[in-house]
């Protein structure tokens, strides 16, 4: 499926459609025995090849969910996601993404989890490892790669976490409070990080988080490195509220 | 606390403990000893045992008559002819490794293998539950008509215990890897055969590993009880059969000898562990 898909991808791409757009998505989860448990109310949202756009809210208004929609690892109860033009059918193999909570493979050190994204695509160990360290080197480990995960700090493990999603050159980042467990100071650290990385090629991103100032942050250096520039936000989620209010309300509200 | 003071308090408590065994056997307090040589031997005993045993090699753990010959037809089961201590070790060792290899071989499979078909699984659970439930020492005699008083039914013994061990592990390892670490890997685009690889064989091994111990230690429990039970060789027939002739003595340096060698094992284990499991984190109060 994957070069057939990537070469619709590729032709898209060049097309100018979005690298991501909902529509019309919404997700349910079912609870015992009564209906679903609306997570995502109906979406429409559009994320263009080169934006960087936030998503804020506050904890369980849907925000992961949708990102998980993005991700093909959750499927629609309705409506459907368009990557770069074409309906995203089972994981999205153009986005990488970075999670939450730590998601590095614990029994790999810091270098063979970044060579592992590339060897599993069938580079050569020896170029996978060599890459992987100059990629240590981008995020600032290069003298970190021989340590396991346990080793490191909660921000040091971020850091090859985005080595090793970024190592895959993915058209579409996706981000799921990336930065959220760290402190504030390492999360401005690592959001200057990310933006500086970003700068280079200028992916889509669609980077969830709670923090309106982190959001903000990171679209105003977008802005500043000359990027497209809009905050999406769901403003329901700012009042007093209730899960299912929450995610109703419109999707989108764009910040000049 | 210094290693050294660690250490000599470790030396103390075993030098406290047969101080009190040789006192106890050796001097009478008011006439009686308190641990009659008859049921306790004496710690000097014993070492002269142990050390003869290793010492010549004859590996008589009992004491003969001399000379036996008509029991030397008999040879196989005779306790005065025959093994030496070594031998008897690599009988027991060689049944315990076979115990623990099959056992965890087949412990590795089933579980991977109901880890990743609920169904099958939920069927299998009841009988599942039910043999490891099953006292296993009570399989030792079925084993035994099955397999002869030969290496094998001690080896079968082992398994059982291992097998259930290594099973629950490697289930649970497989059941319970981190969803995120999951969606993880399957956003890097790896396939099954890579998740297998990289996700499920590890996360299971490092459960297969944090019960080693557990696991090494029943195959040899596995392959000493079935000795016990019925056998021509290794140390639980060695322990047996001086038991048989009232022989304490040889009962306690059967045990020691044997003490000893699980300590050995067991120490053999934890290096293997320290090099396969250099990526875990430290247990208790590790950072963060």
């Amino acid at each position: 499926m994957s070069d057939r898909q990537a070469e619709r991808d590729t032709a898209a791409l060049h097309a100018g459609a979005a690298a991501i757009r909902f529509q019309d998505v919404s997700v349910d989860f079912p609870v015992n025995g009564g209906a679903g448990y609306p997570a995502v109310g109906k979406t429409d949202l559009q994320i263009g090849a080169h934006e960087f756009v936030a998503v804020v809210g506050p904890t369980g208004c849907g925000k992961s969910t949708l990102l998980n929609v993005a991700a093909g690892l959750l499927a629609p109860t309705t409506g459907q996601t368009l990557v770069f033009g074409a309906p995203l059918a089972g994981l999205n193999r153009n986005a990488g993404y970075l999670f939450q909570q730590d998601a590095v493979m614990p029994w790999k050190t810091a270098r063979d989890n970044v060579a592992i994204a590339l060897e599993i695509a069938g580079v050569a160990r020896a170029e996978a490892l060599e890459r992987a360290q100059a990629w240590l080197k981008r995020v600032g480990l290069s003298a970190f790669g021989d340590r396991y995960p346990h080793q490191l700090s909660g921000g040091q493990r971020k850091r090859v976490g985005l080595a090793q999603v970024l190592i895959r050159d993915p058209k579409v980042l996706l981000m799921d409070e990336p930065f959220g467990p760290l402190d504030a100071q390492t999360r401005q650290i690592m959001g200057n990080l990310l933006l500086d990385l970003w700068a280079g090629d200028r992916k889509a991103v669609l980077f969830v988080t709670h923090d309106l100032e982190e959001a903000i942050a990171l679209s105003d250096r977008g802005d500043h490195v000359g990027g497209a520039r809009r905050a999406h936000h769901r403003r329901s989620c700012y009042r007093p509220r209730t899960a299912a209010r929450c995610v109703g309300g419109s999707a989108a509200a764009a910040v000049p | 606390m210094s290693r050294v003071l660690l250490l000599g308090l470790q030396a103390l408590v075993a030098v406290v403990a047969i101080g009190i065994w040789h006192i106890g056997s050796s001097v009478p307090i008011g006439g009686v000893y308190l641990l009659p040589k008859f049921f306790f031997s004496t710690p000097m005993d014993v070492a002269q045992r142990i050390g003869k045993l290793f010492a010549d090699g004859t590996g008589k753990i009992v004491n003969c008559p001399e000379p036996i010959q008509i029991t030397n037809l008999l040879s196989i089961a005779d306790p005065c002819f025959g093994k030496t201590v070594w031998q008897h070790l690599t009988f027991t060792l060689t049944e315990g490794v076979l115990a623990f290899v099959i056992g965890a071989a087949a412990g590795i499979v089933l579980g991977f293998w109901l880890a990743r078909r609920p169904f099958l699984s939920a069927v299998f659970d009841p009988y599942i539950k039910m043999l490891n439930a099953l006292p296993r020492v009570v399989l030792a005699p079925i084993f035994m008509l099955w397999l002869g008083l030969g290496i094998w039914s001690k080896v079968a013994l082992g398994v059982t215990l291992v097998f259930f061990i290594v099973f629950f592990n490697v289930y649970q390892g497989v059941k319970e890897v981190s969803p995120t670490v999951l969606a993880n890997a399957r956003m890097l685009a790896m396939n099954e055969r890579q998740l297998f690889a990289h996700v499920y064989w590890p996360s299971a091994m490092s459960w297969m590993f944090s019960s080693l111990h557990t696991s090494v230690g029943f195959a040899i429990i596995g392959a000493v009880v079935g000795e016990y039970l019925g056998s021509a060789a290794g140390l639980g027939y060695m322990i047996q059969q001086a038991e048989g002739t009232f022989d304490t003595t040889g009962v306690f340096a059967g045990m020691i000898i044997l003490a000893m060698f699980v300590l050995v094992i067991d120490w053999c284990v934890t290096l293997v562990e320290n090099r396969l499991l250099v990526w875990r984190p430290p247990a208790a109060g590790g950072r963060e």
